[in-house]
């Protein structure tokens, strides 16, 4: 598969289970606790008073960083879910998670499922809403020449501390939104591989008209400047890379747009891994491939046994010796 | 577990023996040598109720006289599946199966009989043979008739599939 | 390491299903079959155990906007992907691809082939099984290798390069962060200590596992396996599902898909003590004939199939294989006594103590009642011999057969429990390992009592 999917399939199975059953009267106990990338930790359980009720948790690395981008998170995350029936949150989270949905199977719909399915992607796509926001102030202010003040006024710097020692950075200004990414490689043939794989994303564009409106990609080792107001002193480690993304406008005019844009940023750190993966794992059966080749040409090149040696020993009648 | 034997054991003073065939008695109403059987379960019920186990093993060991009886209960039981047809009533299969059963038959032992490795019976007894011929006719028709009784024990007017699945399994791969 | 607080990774891949799930979790999270359809020059349609991956393409365009499916490209008939043109390969045709239950159906249409990567619980075809792989951690299990370890396992007999082989795939395409590979019948052991008739966890019994395929015995003395002890029985799953359906198609009822013969099995079959006084039993009780309705997805067409002697005939295969089959003739409870007298013998009295049951196919009610009545029967037969020949009385043996509710994924069941002790992280062999001293620490794996 090319891209990843911004749903996870395991919550769509489990609540699709969940509802089937509660359909036909037996409902299931349930008490699953399901993974999803970057630490991301999903716990679905019946509720303590009714069965009927299921608690669906998160907990995500992330979680601190967004609510510190601004506030109104819990209510963006309400605001979401409060176009279905039988969705509210729970007030206080469940022991060790960072927070909880009660879900009524009985009112449940399928497309809500889908978007319960979306938990971590809605979450992240908080601070991004925020940009978009200041994004709109920030051009508005820059189109309107009484309050001009001077060249580039940017928007402020958000940081989303998504891993351990990995971050994101979303930077909104007049008439763009930069987001770089930062991460990190634990393995040299993986550094080798990403190079290449950014060097196409980098050049693609240039090289393919049709896709110019996509947003330009920039990578380097040190940090751009951007975002070098924020990060603290960290030594320049060769291991790291930073990505980075300007989008324009265009890609985020629509809600439909805007939510594509969060999905494919959101999952760009994981599709990435995913595709050096997914590279090594071609190079390996190309290695297979030869080596099976190479194989087959050393067994040809292989002495026959010299018969007169081994020669069978036969008397008149023609029957064989054995010795 | 091998293949099912039959439970009745020969009894040396009140049976009959033809050859290594022991003539044991049956719940019979037809006329025929056989004695009449005094307890209620007797060899042609035992060849009903194994008949259907017994189907699916290709390998029989023949462990006492009366396993002969019931091979051939057996083996006689899928040739009278064999003439029915789904569609079949009662009254039909009554009338076909009453031919069946006294039509000409190879005699166990005699060339055109299947299996006579078996079987060894004395040929040139012909007091002996008559007696085994008229005791197997006998045999034939009583369990004919409480075939019969199983296969249309739901319904009249056709047996049941579940006997009739039985048609082309063929125990120990011969048919009469 | 934060990745210490996450999850390990249990999958199990066997011939016929593959399970995955997280550790901690009491079933695994995806069942689907171990199937690969790769993308195949649209000329030529291959089904069953198709060729390797796919064409050479002349074009390519990045496309982006993409969703999983096919990406479709034009495609030349010639050689192969691995030929030595490189200037043809732009695309991205190695990633055309689908696992499990998505290959199954992806394969009716012309464009896919689909294969088999595990054969007789061995990988046969290693590009299949890392592309396999690949698409089940990142796309059905949604985690990042480097975050996690990983729980695999392998059957009795694997040559240990075949270890090497997985350890270099998961070590250098995936970087996971550790690794340990088990052995399935130690871990169908561990997951018999969650029934209520094992009074203490020991890791010697005999294994029955028995799945779609073959059915293995396995005898395991404290933890290692008794290798040459081992027997396999082909009969399995797919040869009771064959079965009924030669006696559905034998009495002419309307339905005789191999499907339909599945799920007759799976709902309507059980294990009998006798299959004469079952016949009788039928006869007496009409409600044992049960009957069971097709239905088609719109609900349009509704068939009724009747369900009779095979509800208990089609298991009776194990302890009866001549009813089936006229190659193989030896029962289930006397291949089983054969194995363990293959033994050595200091640890029989606790094999016979502690027959384990795995696999689906052993999920007939009342399976461990009849092989356990069987068994002792013999047993008690040989003892007697003995004894009326020498002369002494023996202590007599203990026969015990252990089924418990998750027989089903016992292995996979065995691997969560034991991947989610706390010295579980530290039993595998982690990347730091492998990066130092090489593949070969794969070789050995350290068993551990879960106390």
């Amino acid at each position: 598969m090319l891209h990843l999917r911004p749903e996870n399939l395991l919550v769509q199975k489990t609540l699709t289970e969940a509802w089937n059953a509660s359909e036909s009267g037996s409902p299931l106990t349930l008490d699953r606790v399901i993974s999803d990338f970057d630490y991301t930790t999903l716990h679905v359980s019946n509720s303590p008073d009714n069965k009927n009720v299921l608690w669906l948790s998160i907990k995500t690395k992330a979680w601190q960083s967004v609510s510190k981008c601004g506030d109104g998170f819990l209510e963006h995350l309400q605001s979401k879910y409060s176009g279905f029936s039988g969705i509210a949150p729970v007030g206080q989270p469940e022991q060790g998670y960072d927070y909880t949905l009660s879900v009524d199977l009985a009112q449940l719909q399928p497309d809500a499922i889908v978007q319960l399915s979306l938990l971590k992607i809605h979450m992240m796509s908080f601070a991004f809403q925020l940009a978009f926001h200041e994004f709109s102030l920030l051009s508005q202010q820059a189109q309107d020449p009484a309050s001009f003040s001077g060249s580039n006024d940017t928007g402020t710097v958000r940081q989303l501390q998504y891993r351990d020692d990995e971050n994101i950075f979303i930077k909104p200004s007049n008439d763009r939104i930069t987001v770089i990414f930062e991460t990190f490689f634990q393995d040299e043939t993986d550094k080798v591989f990403g190079k290449v794989f950014l060097q196409e994303f980098v050049d693609a564009r240039k090289r393919n008209r049709s896709i110019q409106s996509a947003p330009q990609v920039l990578f380097s080792h040190e940090p751009p400047l951007e975002a070098a107001s924020v990060m603290t002193s960290r030594k320049a480690d060769k291991n790291r890379r930073f990505i980075t993304f300007v989008l324009f406008q265009r890609h985020f005019q629509t809600p439909e747009l805007q939510f594509s844009s969060v999905c494919h940023l959101a999952l760009f750190r994981n599709y990435f891994h995913y595709h050096i993966k997914c590279s090594k794992a071609y190079m390996h059966s190309r290695m297979r491939y030869r080596v099976d080749t190479f194989i087959k040409v050393l067994n040809r090149a292989k002495l026959d046994e010299k018969d007169d040696g081994d020669q069978t020993r036969r008397t008149i009648t023609g029957r064989k010796l054995v010795y | 577990m091998p293949a099912y034997n039959s439970t009745f054991a020969a009894d040396a003073q009140n049976d009959r023996m033809v050859g290594n065939v022991v003539l044991l008695p049956l719940k019979t109403n037809f006329r025929g040598p056989a004695y009449q059987a005094n307890s209620d379960y007797d060899i042609i019920d035992e060849c009903l109720d194994l008949f259907r186990a017994n189907s699916f093993f290709k390998n029989f060991e023949v462990r006492s006289s009366a396993d002969r009886v019931l091979i051939y209960g057996i083996l006689f039981v899928n040739e009278c599946l064999s003439q029915l047809r789904p569609s079949t009533s009662y009254n039909e299969a009554l009338k076909l199966l009453t031919n069946v059963a006294l039509d000409d038959f190879a005699v166990p032992g005699t060339p055109g009989f299947p299996l006579n490795n078996v079987y060894s019976v004395p040929v040139q007894n012909h007091a002996d043979m008559d007696l085994l011929k008229s005791y197997i006719q006998q045999f034939r028709q009583e369990l004919a008739m409480r075939l019969l009784e199983r296969l249309y024990m739901e319904s009249k007017e056709k047996p049941s599939k579940f006997w009739l699945a039985f048609t082309r399994r063929r125990f120990m791969n011969k048919s009469l | 390491m934060s990745y210490l607080n996450n999850p390990a990774i249990v999958m199990d891949n066997g011939t016929g299903l593959t399970k995955l799930g997280f550790a901690g979790n009491d079933s695994p999270s995806w069942v689907f079959p171990t199937a690969i359809a790769t993308a195949q020059r649209s000329a030529t349609k291959s089904g069953g155990s198709g060729a390797s991956s796919s064409t050479m393409q002349n074009q390519s365009a990045p496309y982006f906007g993409n969703s999983t499916s096919a990406t479709s490209f034009n495609s030349l008939a010639s050689a192969a992907l691995m030929s030595n043109n490189l200037a043809g390969k732009r695309g991205t045709e190695d990633l055309d691809f689908y696992i499990g239950n998505e290959a199954l159906s992806a394969a009716q249409g012309p464009s896919y082939s689909l294969s088999y990567p595990i054969r007789h619980g061995q990988v046969e075809n290693w590009d299949h099984m890392e592309r396999f792989w690949e698409n089940s951690i990142f796309k059905y299990l949604r985690t990042e290798p480097e975050d996690h370890f990983f729980l695999l396992t392998e059957p009795p007999l694997n040559p240990p390069e075949n270890r090497e082989q997985v350890a270099e795939i998961f070590f250098e395409s995936f970087n996971c962060a550790g690794l340990y590979i088990a052995v399935q019948a130690v871990l169908a052991l561990a997951a018999s200590w969650t029934s209520s008739k094992v009074v203490d966890r020991s890791l010697t019994g005999t294994v029955i596992d028995s799945g779609d395929g073959v059915t293995h015995v396995i005898p395991v003395a404290e933890g290692y396996v008794i290798g040459s002890a081992i027997k396999n029985i082909p009969i399995a799953g797919r040869d009771i599902t064959l079965f009924i359906q030669s006696l559905l198609r034998e009495r002419g009822e309307e339905d005789t898909t191999l499907r339909t013969a599945e799920r007759i099995k799976q709902e309507y079959c059980y294990v009998c003590s006798d299959i004469v006084k079952e016949f009788n039993k039928f006869d007496r009780d009409s409600e044992k004939f049960a009957q069971f309705i097709v239905e088609n997805t719109e609900k349009t067409k509704r068939k009724v199939i009747d369900v009779g002697y095979e509800r208990f005939l089609a298991p009776e295969i194990f302890f009866n294989p001549e009813i089936a089959s006229s190659d193989f003739l030896t029962p289930l409870p006397t291949v089983v006594d054969q194995t363990i007298q293959a033994c050595p013998i200091d640890v029989r009295k606790g094999l016979y103590n502690n027959i384990v049951l795995s696999g689906g196919s052993t999920m007939f009610k009342d399976f461990g009642r009849r092989l356990q009545r069987d068994l002792k029967g013999l047993v008690n037969n040989r003892i007697a011999l003995s004894e009326s020949l020498s002369g002494t009385r023996s202590t007599g043996v203990d026969v015990q057969v252990i089924s418990h509710r998750r027989q089903r994924n016992a292995v996979w069941f065995g691997g969560s429990l034991l991947a989610q002790t706390a010295e579980f992280k530290g039993y595998c062999h982690t990347k730091k390992d492998y990066e130092e001293i090489g593949p070969e620490i794969v070789r050995n794996f350290s068993l551990f009592n879960m106390v």
